[in-house]
């Protein structure tokens, strides 16, 4: 069976065209202000890829801050319960995902089948998300796919206490004009999002497998922090982990479509 | 107002709640009371001769309140000083605000300093409702109420006229339960967002007038969807703050079996006793009803008392709709949970605000949480 997941996020809309539980291939597009032409263009893209046409999806499933808008879609999935389905796809042993995107963060537990058994959501403010680290990495003025990089090269353990962006913004000012190096700074902004996050695996319940998706799971820097943060040895990342709600969005509409 | 369409008189009052109170204040002659909600007697205002009115600062976005209120406070209060400071309120001839939390035995001063021209009564609660002495303070602070708002009313305190006004209050209350009821069974046509509409126009109009419209009502009207389609979910909170709140539920196929709010199930479930000495009568009715946020009770009787609710009322989960900034509710909450998690109940924690709630991000939470409890459920 053919479907197809949309991801229609806050910064990118991502699609992927899933066949018999095998990725076949993935499209992502700027969701800008058009949500209906991101998706468009995100699906069409990855049709083309995989040199298939709409009539052979079975099904396509929705997900994401903007999946209302999506008209083409024949199940809306929730956005936990689309992580909740990628684990379970990616690594059946696990039993908690964590997401990070551009705005937002969340934490499911998961059971045998992929289903939801509990999820906590971030309610404060970007702290914890992907935007929060690209407004970081402005004002260190570093590229954001270099800030988690140079954050593995500090040893030095400052902490940050604002929740909110524009706080923290200010922190991170003041630790720049104190001359703070650049790769403490940028540790100590990891550690502050890691802490969030991790707060809320711990709210659901830590399991020993812990898979982390979304757009930030590319960032190693995050990455090492969650690691330390939670004690362990290893945490579970998918391939491109930014296209994992898209990819649980077509599994759900695998079971649930047509 | 017509009658045509049986539910407009209900929308006309919750669109336009203050225009109506006006108009029915000049028609009747009578002074105007407001209330600040928990546990105010209706039936003491409307029995001294005073058109009772609830004020419900949730949905009201605040500017005025800001410069006189810290913004850390709940939305329920400093919603209620915005509509007064921004004019809404002038129709009132006074009001009592009840000393059931910090942030009201506060508000009550502020608003005392701010309005010297108002009536303004601080109905003190008792915060122990297992303190041997509870009845007997209670009786006395309802009459020390009575007596001070048929002073205001201009006539003198008379029990009869009390037990009539409780007699009215309970009949309303009969027909509003049968409202509710029709939401668990049919909750198709009488959403939650409806059953809510009555309460919430039942404490802003008259009374009797309020029972005259239900009168009209489609009570036999059956819909398509049956409740078994539906996901039950049991609702601890304040106020239904967004307002917007209701829609979702019914949107995303649950359906309120039971809530906790002051301006829901709590202020219908029970009745005072009809007869006897009125001011016992609704010593009795308080004590009968599901203890507020801000109440102390032995921290088990309270817990157990909570999941034993829930369980009968065959709600498959709980949404506690917490008031951002209610540290009432952010105490109780934590003991509720571990009681539900004990009993193997999920639940779901909302930390809702007029101010800074995306209504989307809480329907994320409530599609999440319908999946996590409609995989549970047969």
């Amino acid at each position: 069976m053919i479907t197809a997941g949309i991801d229609c996020g806050a910064k990118y809309t991502k699609a992927v065209i899933l066949e018999d539980g095998q990725i076949v291939s993935r499209s992502l597009a700027l969701t800008g202000f058009d949500q209906s032409e991101a998706v468009k263009q995100a699906l069409e893209k990855a049709l083309n890829d995989a040199g298939i046409s709409r009539n052979q999806v079975t099904a396509v499933g929705g997900t994401g801050s903007g999946i209302r808008l999506i008209s083409d879609t024949d199940v809306e999935v929730n956005d936990v319960k689309a992580i909740a389905a990628a684990a379970n796809l990616f690594f059946p042993n696990s039993h908690t995902v964590a997401d990070v995107g551009a705005e937002h963060g969340r934490a499911a537990k998961v059971d045998e089948a992929g289903n939801v058994v509990d999820f906590a959501i971030n309610e404060k403010c970007a702290a914890g998300t992907g935007a929060f680290i690209e407004a970081m990495a402005r004002a260190l003025e570093t590229p954001l796919e270099q800030i988690g990089a140079l954050a593995l090269t500090s040893d030095k353990s400052i902490p940050m206490n604002a929740q909110c962006t524009i706080f923290a913004e200010s922190e991170v000012v003041g630790l720049i004009h104190a001359g703070t190096p650049k790769a403490d700074i940028s540790k100590a902004i990891h550690d502050a999002i890691a802490s969030r996050i991790v707060s809320m695996i711990r709210r659901i319940g830590v399991n020993p497998d812990i898979v982390i998706v979304g757009g930030v799971a590319q960032n190693p820097g995050f990455l090492d922090a969650v690691r330390r943060e939670l004690g362990v040895d290893h945490l579970f990342v998918p391939d491109q982990p930014e296209y994992a709600a898209a990819v649980g969005a077509a599994v759900v509409a695998a079971k649930e479509g047509k | 107002m017509s009658v045509a369409d049986p539910w407009k008189p209900f929308r006309e009052v919750m669109q336009a709640p203050w225009d109506h109170v006006a108009a029915w204040k000049k028609k009747s002659g009578r002074k105007v009371m407001g209330h600040l909600l928990p546990d105010v007697p209706e039936e003491i205002l409307h029995g001294a001769g005073l058109f009772p009115v609830a004020i419900e600062g949730g949905g009201v976005q605040a500017s005025h309140a800001q410069a006189l209120i810290p913004s850390y406070t709940c939305s329920h209060a400093l919603g209620a000083m915005e509509m007064r400071l921004r004019g809404d309120l002038n129709v009132l001839d006074g009001m009592v605000i009840p000393y059931v939390c910090d942030t009201t035995r506060n508000l009550f001063h502020i608003w005392n300093l701010q309005f010297p021209n108002m009536a303004n009564e601080l109905l003190r609660m008792p915060k122990r409702l297992d303190y041997p002495g509870v009845r007997t303070y209670l009786a006395a602070e309802f009459s020390r109420l009575f007596e001070s708002m048929a002073k205001l009313s201009g006539k003198s305190a008379n029990t009869q006229d009390l037990g009539e006004s409780i007699r009215l209050y309970n009949r309303s209350r009969a027909r509003l339960r049968e409202a509710y009821d029709l939401h668990r069974t049919n909750p198709s046509v009488w959403t939650a967002a409806k059953a809510q509409l009555l309460i919430g126009s039942s404490l802003r109009a008259p009374r009797e007038d309020h029972l005259k419209w239900m009168d009209a009502l489609p009570w036999d009207e059956k819909g398509a969807a049956a409740s078994v389609d539906r996901i039950p979910v049991y609702v601890r909170g304040k106020v239904w703050d967004p307002p917007q709140i209701l829609d979702l539920f019914d949107q995303l196929g649950f359906v309120i079996v039971r809530d906790e709010t002051v301006t829901g199930w709590r202020s219908i479930a029970q009745d005072a006793p009809a007869n006897g000495d009125p001011i016992a009568a609704l010593v009795e009715r308080h004590m009968a009803a599901i203890p507020y946020t801000g109440y102390h009770e032995s921290p088990d009787r309270m817990v157990a008392g909570f999941v034993l609710r829930v369980r009968s009322s065959g709600a498959g989960g709980v949404v506690f709709l917490n008031p951002k900034f209610c540290e009432a509710a952010a105490f109780d909450t934590p003991d509720f949970q571990k009681g539900l998690e004990q009993a193997q109940i999920p639940s779901l924690i909302l930390e809702t605000s007029t101010r800074g709630v995306s209504m989307g991000q809480v329907r994320v939470r409530l599609e999440a949480f319908r999946e996590m409890i409609g995989n549970d459920l047969p």
